[in-house]
């Protein structure tokens, strides 16, 4: 046996090592069957969302008066109706949901990755730092956050996507730094970390290859379920107007202008809220999927 | 102990199983023993012999699913008490029969006073309220509780771990039970307070002259407590026996093997004998005698793996589920 | 426990204390209101210059924080910057309608999700625990301002249909108010559909809670000593294992309140309720920073009061709190 033949060997056998790990996570992730099933279906919507232009003949603003004010019907493709100048709903819709899952993803992006730093930092050095970071996140807290946004965004926005999503960001990520920071805090404790430490591993190293991995699971659950409740709070400020402004659509400033006429044409109001429950509701099933398969302990009985 | 007339208990031919994903656990396999009035029956064994399930089934506090009692009687007082509807069962419990369970740090309720659970336990089966209260304080008196009308008031956090377990007792013998069946009731406690509990304990059989169940897998306590002992293995009775014909005369390859493995001060070789192997699955059990891969006597013989030894008298007194227990009572030094 | 109550509320006011810096020098911070003045065009010179004087808006930050503090407790927030208008008077009224409307709908909310929770947890894994797990998962995922919306149109659907006017989509009480027993039915039909819309992610959050905390409770060694006392099945659910599994519900609660006010906002305004919703709404269509930081500082002062009861009602259920 060479040298060669031995560490080829090695690096097979961390390959294998790797696979099986992620593959055991995938297939029990695949045992969930709602949670694929919602995967499937949020996948489908991305897509047709992110293809906006593709899914329908029409324009988001094509509007074609004679069209006006019909309901859902096969004729011309209005899946999902016209509007009051003619605008075939179902392509607005879906360019509103092509915002919202903007907003919604950019959020969960950095909101996790401020949170995570944040919360890390509190967990792993306690202390001042800890103490500081806390109480900072609890004000926050106390004050209802819509309304922080509300004020946010009239002094300081003009309701593009972007700025709306770093808005919400430094909102949300108090929520994901304390969740990293109560993980950081327990596992800070086991030995593993201690024997890391004791072997004169630096803070970043110990941070960075010891605990990180091992918190990997939660944060990970938790960004999904934080690209919900973006989606939700996104979604509410547009409705009220603080949000996203048009001309950019966006889902909750489509039931706002359909809000006045909703007793007679209920579909302005109905679909961009269906999207609205359908893609939040596949996200939760997601994450409590993720959160099966990442944790077998708290796996149900099949 | 009056062993003329009937016994209080009979349990014959239990079987209780729980369904679980990995497969049916057996943990109750057949197991039969009668406990006459005022007797104290120590029930030996492993964790997983079956002998804490057994208890609980008798008294119906078997969670079904994933547990179900799928055969035998449990014949009290006249009545087979898995036959018992369920307002029938609940006038039994707490009542006729007292069960005091292994850990009493969790086995009080936190956020109720302790005063309160013992009065609790009195007015499930009676209704004089007034009474109810001095009852219960007279009692936390009787179990050794000092400032009794002090600590009736007082939440479980505040007691000890010893002074939980004499209320627990207390709180069982509040309706002068003719059956305390006693589930390790010492293992949870510090080696000092074991002793004080175990006083308590032998107090309570006396205030009420009931019978006992005592489960324990200390022989120590055995030796002390027992009038008759019955061990199990696997869920499966595997000797009875008076307590003296036990400990001198064992007539079953595992009790044999349990006496050796005890400490003794003459043992000059300074080595400790366990039994070797390890306890068998209960989904799967071994064929035939379910000791025989661990028996010291087992010796390849046919009848051990083919056969399910059943639990016959060996001596007046004292049954054993061994094909070969006869052999054993040449062999036992003194 | 009334030197825990005491502690609470020192500490209390010391995070209103921290409040009050960190609002007025955030707003301060992004906002300009003297250049606002400034650039008005229908104020007089006069007016301006009485503006600046009453507000302290040409000295610096600092100063200008004491006299808002001063105008706070001293003259209950002052008046208003554009209109000069005494700020408390409406913001009380807005205040008790909110109020109202928070309490009645947290209280549905724990009701209802008693209910769930229990039966969930005592039955797991039947028929009702899915139906009422899938039901939480939309409920998670529904927005409240659309739900609220649905709400006003199956509500008139129903009074179109049946011509019977069972509930209200929208203010406080009907113009021609009845007095008496009927002026409280009036009322509670026009607060039905807000609390309904108002709680429905309360429901689902709390139920989901109390389900978890049932079901490890259920478990637990003392609810195995209840059975063997011969207690009945009710007495050992609800006396035994829901005392228990409802004490860290009191904490949840708490923390949930931040978003119930924010839900306020989008209820009263979709329900035409006269409530801080729709003050906050009007201070911020003005820009006029003393209203928003008034309206601030009492709802974050709401927050702490209801966060107090809450630990309160925590120490009350759970003895070992106390010592």
């Amino acid at each position: 046996m060479t040298c060669s033949t031995s560490a080829a060997a090695r690096r097979e056998g961390s390959m294998i090592r790797h696979r099986s790990r992620l593959w055991r996570f995938l297939s029990r992730f695949a045992r969930h069957r709602v949670a694929v099933v919602s995967l499937v279906i949020l996948l489908a919507i991305m897509m047709a969302a992110l293809n906006a232009g593709g899914i329908s003949p029409y324009n988001y603003d094509s509007m074609n008066l004679p069209a006006a004010n019909l309901g859902p019907t096969m004729e011309g493709r209005h899946y999902f109706g016209t509007d009051k100048l003619g605008r075939d709903y179902f392509t607005r819709v879906f360019y509103g949901t092509r915002t919202t899952i903007f907003v919604a993803m950019t959020v969960a992006l950095l909101s996790t990755l401020i949170g995570t730093i944040v919360g890390a930092a509190a967990g792993y050095f306690g202390g001042r730092i800890d103490n500081l970071l806390m109480r900072l996140t609890d004000l926050v807290i106390i004050l209802p956050g819509l309304a922080l946004l509300m004020i946010l965004t009239t002094f300081l926005g003009e309701g593009t996507p972007m700025q709306v999503a770093i808005l919400l960001s430094s909102l949300l990520w108090t929520l994901v730094a304390r969740i990293v920071r109560a993980q950081f805090l327990s596992l800070r404790r086991r030995e593993f970390v201690e024997a890391a430490i004791l072997a004169g591993a630096s803070p970043w190293r110990v941070i960075w290859r010891h605990i990180l991995p091992n918190t990997l699971g939660p944060i990970i659950v938790n960004a999904t379920l934080t690209i919900s409740t973006a989606i939700l709070i996104e979604s509410a400020l547009s409705f009220i107007g603080f949000g996203v402004k048009p001309p950019t659509p966006a889902l909750g400033q489509l039931i706002s202008q359909g809000r006045g006429s909703m007793q007679t044409q209920w579909w302005l109001v109905t679909f961009p809220g269906l999207m609205i429950v359908t893609i939040c509701l596949t996200i939760n099933f997601i994450g409590d999927g993720l959160r099966d398969a990442l944790d077998a302990r708290h796996a149900r009985r099949s | 102990m009056d062993r003329s007339g009937p016994p209080l208990l009979s349990v014959e031919d239990l079987i209780t199983e729980f369904h679980t994903a990995d497969g049916v656990v057996h943990a109750v396999d057949g197991v039969s023993y009668e406990l006459w009035p005022g007797e104290t029956l120590a029930v030996v064994g492993e964790s997983g012999s079956g002998k804490s399930v057994t208890a609980m089934s008798i008294l119906g506090l078997v969670q079904q699913p994933p547990g179900r009692i799928v055969g035998g009687r449990v014949m009290f007082e006249g009545r087979d008490l898995l036959r018992l509807s369920r307002r029938e069962m609940r006038a039994v419990r707490g009542r006729s029969i007292a069960m005091i369970f292994q850990d009493p740090m969790t086995s009080l309720n936190p956020v109720l006073t302790v005063g309160f659970q013992i009065t609790e336990a009195i007015l499930a089966h009676d209704t004089d309220r007034g009474k109810a209260e001095e009852r219960a304080i007279a009692l936390l008196s009787t179990v050794g509780v000092p400032n009794a009308k002090e600590r009736f008031s007082q939440y479980p956090h505040q007691y000890s771990g010893g002074m939980r377990q004499r209320a627990l007792i207390a709180m069982a013998i509040a309706n002068g039970p003719r059956l305390l069946i006693a589930d390790e009731p010492t293992t949870a406690l510090d080696v000092t307070i074991q002793a004080q509990v175990f006083e308590t304990l032998k107090l309570a059989q006396q205030e009420t002259q009931a019978a006992m169940i005592l489960i324990t897998h200390d022989l120590g306590l055995v030796a002390e407590m027992a009038d008759r002992v019955a061990v199990m293995y696997a869920g499966r009775v595997v000797e009875t026996a008076g307590v003296r014909e036990l400990f001198h005369a064992p007539r079953h390859p595992y009790t044999v093997g349990l006496m050796r493995s005890l400490p003794r001060l003459d043992n000059r070789s300074g080595h400790l004998m366990p039994i070797p192997g390890s306890p068998p699955s209960l989904i799967q059990p071994p064929p035939g005698c379910p000791f025989h891969p661990r028996c010291a006597s087992y010796a390849g013989r046919s009848r051990c793996h083919t056969e399910r030894p059943a639990l016959r008298q060996v001596e007046p007194n004292h049954a054993s589920a061994c094909h070969f227990a006869e052999d054993l009572a040449r062999k036992v030094p003194t | 426990m009334p030197r825990l109550i005491a502690n609470r509320m020192f500490f209390s006011l010391f995070v209103l204390l921290a409040a009050t810096l960190v609002i007025f020098f955030g707003i301060s911070s992004i906002s300009d209101p003297l250049g606002e003045l400034r650039s008005e065009p229908n104020i007089s010179p006069e007016s301006l210059q009485r503006l600046i004087d009453r507000k302290h808006l040409e000295e610096p930050l600092v100063v200008q924080y004491g006299y808002w503090v001063k105008d706070m407790v001293t003259a209950q927030f002052g008046n208003d910057l554009k209109f000069d208008r005494p700020i408390w008077p409406e913001l009380s009224r807005a205040l008790v309608n909110t109020v109202q409307l928070v309490i009645f709908a947290e209280l549905f909310a724990i009701v209802l999700a008693v209910i769930i929770g229990v039966m969930a947890g005592r039955f797991q894994y039947s028929v009702f625990d899915y139906g009422t797990t899938i039901l939480s998962f939309i409920g998670y995922s529904i927005p409240i301002f659309w739900f609220a919306l649905i709400l006003q149109i199956l509500a008139v659907n129903f009074y179109q249909t049946t011509g019977v006017r069972a509930v209200y989509i929208s203010g406080l009480s009907s113009v021609d108010a009845p007095t008496g027993l009927m002026f409280y039915v009036d009322r509670i039909q026009h607060l039905i559909l807000p609390i309904l819309a108002l709680s429905v992610t309360s429901i689902a959050a709390y139920s989901r809670y109390l389900r978890a905390s049932m079901i490890e409770v259920i478990n637990a060694d003392y609810v195995r000593t209840a059975r063997a006392k011969g207690l009945s099945e009710p007495k050992v659910v609800l006396r035994h294992a829901l005392r228990n599994a409802a004490v860290p519900l009191a904490t949840v609660v708490g923390v949930n309140l931040g978003t119930v006010f924010s839900g306020t906002i989008i209820i009263e305004t979709i329900f035409s309720m006269p409530g801080m919703g729709l003050f906050f709404f009007n201070a911020l269509s003005t820009r006029d920073v003393y209203s928003i930081m008034a309206w601030l500082m009492v709802t974050a002062s709401l927050t702490m009061l209801f966060n107090l009861v809450t630990d309160i009602v925590y120490g009350l259920l759970d003895p070992r709190t106390r010592t």
